[in-house]
């Protein structure tokens, strides 16, 4: 009976140690694991939009990054928020140092599905690579000019996306232009 | 300290390196080994979070040795070094989380290998702390030696890098078993035998 008594009270001890250090490595740890987490979904969308730049620094909060390849800069990183057809859409961009977008990637929408949330489909978002300041608008708003093919039904936030990526590079480079950075 | 008892402390720590190293000797839980080695990097890692957790349970395990009835030891030892595993695990995530990454579920599987376990049955549950704490070092270098040795030459061979860095001329066309599952068996077994060519040669009483 002793034993028993024993081995129990050991066990629990033991159990009870264990759990109050691994308490203790939580409570010290949770902050840096859940900012790297989040750090790292931020990074991933990053590097995704400006094709694989390695270095982003935040020159407008929030707003504007500028990137950086092996040191070199290789452009800009844009983050914008506009109303679509239900709603805000954020989307994120990149450009190259020549102002052509690299990446689009759409971070939050209420679109309609299957219609306007399309606009997160690799084929709609591709098309916007490679693309210059005057070809971003739609080609039935501007059939000389426009490059990208608005979505069948889901006109008005292909327009949306569209547009607010133009107005955002615009503003930038009227920004940059006035020296006023 | 006594000359003797220096001594002693002394074969305790040196023999893990080679005469009773884990992963050529032992050769217990050889699955973290075989998973981890894909790369220099990912090798030492896993050495260096092996070593802390061989460390700190073979200390705690010496110091309640005397206290802990051998009827529950087992599930005290497995307490103690799942405690310790789960440390580095958050510290992993937190501090250094790339390599966290990239070591993914085997730092948490450190609990289940059995040269911690095995250390702590076999040694620290019947030693003092001071000899435990020589063991565990000498353990977790010895472990960390080879599976870094392991990584590089699968990185090395397999895909042309070491630590990183490409060593290999560009034209080199990586080896590309050596960094698949069959590899690390292959490499294990040349080093096995080299080892074993070494210890006849220079150790044989």
């Amino acid at each position: 009976m002793r034993d028993f008594v024993k081995m129990i009270s050991v066990l629990f001890i033991v159990c009870g140690l264990a759990a109050g250090s691994l308490a203790l490595v939580n409570a010290v740890t949770k902050e840096p694991i859940a900012s790297n987490e989040k750090r790292q979904r931020d990074t991933a969308a990053l590097r995704e939009v400006s094709a694989d730049a390695d270095e982003f620094k935040n020159v407008v909060p929030d707003r504007v990054w500028e990137t950086l390849r092996n040191g070199q800069k290789a452009g800009h990183i844009f983050l914008t928020q506009v109303q679509g057809y239900s709603g805000p859409i954020t989307l994120m961009f990149g450009t190259d140092s020549d102002g052509a977008v690299t990446g689009l990637r759409v971070l939050s929408h209420t679109e309609t599905p299957g219609l306007g949330a399309k606009i997160t489909t690799a084929k709609f978002r591709d098309q916007f690579k490679n693309k210059r300041l005057e070809q971003l608008i739609l080609k039935k708003d501007d059939p000389a000019e426009g490059q990208i093919d608005a979505i069948a039904g889901a006109t008005i936030s292909s327009r949306a996306v569209t547009k607010t990526m133009r107005s955002t590079l615009e503003s930038f480079n009227k920004e940059k232009a006035g020296g006023n950075k | 300290m006594s000359q003797t008892s220096f001594r002693s402390l002394l074969k305790e720590l040196t023999k893990g390196f080679l005469k009773e190293n884990p992963i050529l000797v032992i050769m217990l839980g050889l699955c973290a080994t075989l998973a981890c080695s894909t790369s220099a990097t990912d090798a030492f890692g896993m050495g260096l979070a092996f070593s802390f957790v061989m460390l700190g349970s073979n200390i705690v395990v010496a110091t309640i040795r005397k206290l802990v009835p051998s009827q529950v030891r087992i599930p005290v030892f497995i307490i103690v070094i799942s405690t310790f595993v789960t440390i580095v695990d958050y510290s992993l995530k937190a501090y250094f989380p790339a390599l966290s990454q990239s070591l993914g579920v085997f730092v948490p599987l450190i609990v289940v290998n059995c040269i911690v376990m095995g250390r702590a049955e076999a040694f620290s549950s019947k030693n003092a702390v001071m000899a435990s704490l020589m063991d565990g070092i000498g353990m977790g270098i010895g472990f960390t030696l080879i599976i870094t040795v392991i990584g590089m030459i699968r990185e090395a061979i397999g895909n042309g890098t070491l630590f990183g860095h490409q060593v290999m001329s560009p034209q080199y066309q990586p080896f590309l078993i050596l960094i698949l599952p069959p590899g690390a068996f292959l490499v294990i077994g040349f080093l096995m035998a080299l080892h074993r060519k070494i210890m006849v040669t220079f150790y044989k009483p």
